[in-house]
């Protein structure tokens, strides 16, 4: 039986584990077996000596592609204007092109990194406005799990908003968007998360009439007043159901789920008229939105679609497009935002943060997104985003799916399943970008920056 | 701590009990409901403005085919017209029947008590008992006369042994002549032509007008199987009604 030598032992755990894909040292082995320059002393050494690295290999392997040779091949389109990380394997850096709005998606289980890769987003991009001002990008963050971006945010020099501590919201119309149009959106929005189809029409003709009654005797110039959910409800009991709806069990359901709202939502929605987005924009300011344990559970869902239907609707009806990117909206935890459940809730038409990430880009603004649940996550969202970043996933379809995104092969299964904390791959599907999957090693943040734990 | 947003301050919303200028518009609004809601009970409102035009123009029209109506509203759609004759009927304020008339169908419109009553108009006297079909064909034929210049007029009395009230008669060349519609039936033109020629000496011509050629042809072959009716057969006309209505409603 004759003894397989070392040589030939080094040429199949190279090829068969891909060795050369994963780091340059591997490359120069390989092409030096090649031409014949490797010795069995030599290979045995490499074997030996390198046995931890063959085992990781063995152990967890890539079924990525190789890496581009060099950061220009990486990065033929532009270089990244914020950087993220290191690919692993390499010292090429990778990051983010601002030429333009461009959307990403973050997706992985808990703690595998996801919040982290959007702080760093956060901080690279702030960095950035600090040195170009010109060429300021406000970052808007809705915090649904309270604390995880406040303490950055605070350090950072952002505002912070809390709507448990008096913030108020109007429901008014974005400049220059006509008034019954408007109604008519936000009906619908309300309608559609509080599960009201029916009823849609009765709060439609209700904020019409008491938009009209509010600002009866306005002058021009003077700002419109909003009609708020309490003044509907004030309204229901104090006129005949008849008057706003064909059927009276349609208009008691509006006045319960009004009710409701009132209740539980506080003085949040109490303020005729109020700020926006447009206006922190405008003011070259970045803000964490925080709304947490919102109740009833809709309305966060609700007060995320106000506030991004006022600021994506506004632009597009006063045709502000923008080549460059104003503005990044961070929604984490975005599971319930973007679920097949939630699309499904409108059924003819898209919901606001879906409308972002299809037609945000004309209007400068950009959604960065963290889902936990490839899987339950719709379809056409993946189509408009530029980036994405996939961590460690939880379930076997988000793995299958998420391996199905990248175009891996079938046993890569186990590549995205022993990604470590603070690596994913990365996929750039925009034009000009590499076109296959890389690990990506995030950066790490100061202490101060992160929470309890440094990823 | 987080901060209030404040550097646009929100305008806080008024509750609706302090603010009696928007109380009294919603108060309105209930009015305004209640209003239509008893217009409805009573039946004073509820027609179409197609409907409302169509039952207007009746009157001063009150034997055009409904084609000369619709053109004049301008409703063109057959689905749309039959919609609205369906409102009027269900109303009860017309009623339409279409008509045999040579080749083809023609709507004809009537107005009833309550049409009437709606545009606030008295009905003309004198056809209550009538069918829609030969009221109408007997108007046409005496609109016809009259184009003529002759002085003719419907329920014309023809002196004799008793009254007999001819469908339309008018005197040409001192001569009465009188026009007698046969619609659907079959044993009347008999007595018509009895009482015109066997119990009266003063019709010189009676012209029986149909609606068909065939119906004219079946009224033609009786009148000439009776007997007492064969000397006056120089003085029976006979034609159908489709060329007096075109001469009076031209296309």
């Amino acid at each position: 039986m004759s003894k397989v030598s070392y040589i030939q032992q080094l040429w199949h755990v190279i090829n068969e584990h891909h060795l050369a894909d994963r780091s340059q040292y591997w490359t120069y082995i390989l092409m030096m077996l090649r031409l014949g320059m490797i010795s069995e002393g030599m290979a045995k050494a490499i074997l030996f000596g390198r046995e931890d690295e063959i085992q990781d290999a063995i152990d967890c392997p890539s079924a990525l592609h190789r890496l581009p040779r060099s950061a220009d091949k990486l990065h033929a389109s532009g270089h990244p204007d914020i950087e993220l990380g290191t690919l692993v394997g390499s010292d090429m850096r990778f990051g983010l092109r601002l030429d333009r709005a461009r959307h990403l998606i973050v997706l992985g289980k808990t703690d595998t990194g996801k919040t982290h890769l959007l702080k760093v987003m956060m901080v690279r991009t702030d960095a950035r406005n600090q040195s170009a001002p010109d060429m300021f990008i406000c970052c808007i963050v809705f915090d649904r799990k309270g604390g995880d971006f406040v303490r950055l945010a605070r350090r950072l020099g952002w505002l912070v908003i809390n709507f448990d501590e008096g913030t108020r919201v109007a429901l008014g119309p974005p400049q220059d968007f006509p008034v019954r149009k408007w109604n008519h959106m936000l009906s619908e929005s309300f309608a559609r998360r509080a599960g009201l189809i029916k009823s849609e029409s009765c709060l439609a003709l209700l904020l019409n009439q008491l938009t009209v009654a509010i600002n009866q005797g306005r002058r021009p110039g003077q700002p419109l007043l909003a009609p708020t959910f309490s003044q509907c409800l004030e309204a229901l009991e104090r006129t005949p159901a008849s008057i706003w709806g064909g059927k009276e069990p349609y208009v008691d359901t509006l006045r319960h789920e009004l009710r409701n709202v009132c209740q539980a939502g506080g003085d949040l929605f109490e303020a005729a008229a109020g700020w926006d987005l447009e206006d922190i924009i405008a003011q070259r300011r970045s803000i964490v939105i925080v709304m947490n344990n919102m109740r009833p559970a809709y309305l966060r869902l609700f007060l995320v679609d106000l506030l991004i239907s006022r600021l994506l609707y506004g632009r597009m009806q006063r045709c502000d497009r923008r080549r460059l990117p104003e503005a990044f909206l961070f929604v984490d935890e975005g599971d319930e935002d973007l679920s097949f459940g939630s699309e499904s809730a409108y059924a003819t038409s898209l919901s606001p943060l879906s409308a972002l990430l299809k037609q945000g880009r004309g209007f400068g603004l950009a959604a960065a997104v963290g889902v936990t649940h490839f899987g339950n996550i719709s379809r056409f969202v993946l189509s408009d985003v530029s980036y994405q970043f996939f961590f460690n996933q939880a379930d076997p379809v988000s793995r299958e799916e998420a391996r199905a995104a990248l175009t891996l092969p079938p046993e890569s299964h186990i590549t995205l399943k022993s990604l470590p904390i603070g690596q994913c791959i990365v996929s750039e599907a925009s034009a000009g970008g590499w076109p296959h999957g890389m690990q990506l090693q995030i950066d790490p943040l100061p202490e101060e920056d992160g929470d309890d734990r440094n990823v | 701590m987080t901060e209030t947003y404040d550097i646009l301050p929100f305008v806080p919303a008024v509750p609706l009990s302090q603010q009696p200028s928007v109380l009294a518009y919603l108060k309105a609004l209930g009015t305004q409901q209640r209003i239509g809601q008893l217009q409805r009970i009573s039946g004073s409102s509820g027609l179409s403005e197609h409907g409302q035009q169509l039952l207007a123009l009746k009157p001063a029209n009150p034997y055009a085919p409904v084609v000369k109506l619709w053109a004049r509203i301008g409703v063109a759609g057959v689905s749309a017209q039959m919609a609205i004759c369906n409102e009027l009927k269900q109303l009860e304020m017309a009623i339409f029947e279409d008509v045999r008339i040579g080749r083809a169908d023609v709507a004809l419109m009537g107005l009833l008590k309550k049409g009437w009553q709606h545009l606030e108009k008295e009905p003309p006297a004198g056809t209550h008992n009538d069918t829609l079909a030969h009221d109408h064909a007997k108007n046409w034929i005496r609109l016809d006369l009259q184009r003529q210049g002759y002085e003719a007029s419907c329920e014309y009395p023809v002196p004799g042994d008793r009254t007999h009230y001819a469908d339309v008669g008018c005197k040409i060349d001192g001569q009465l002549h009188v026009c007698e519609v046969v619609y659907k039936s079959h044993a009347n033109v008999i007595l018509h032509l009895s009482a015109c020629f066997l119990e009266s000496e003063a019709v010189a011509v009676v012209t029986v007008v149909a609606f068909t050629k065939i119906h004219l042809a079946k009224l033609r072959k009786l009148v000439d199987a009776e007997p007492s009716l064969r000397p006056f057969a120089d003085r029976i006309r006979w034609d159908v009604i489709e060329g007096y209505l075109r001469r009076v409603y031209p296309s």
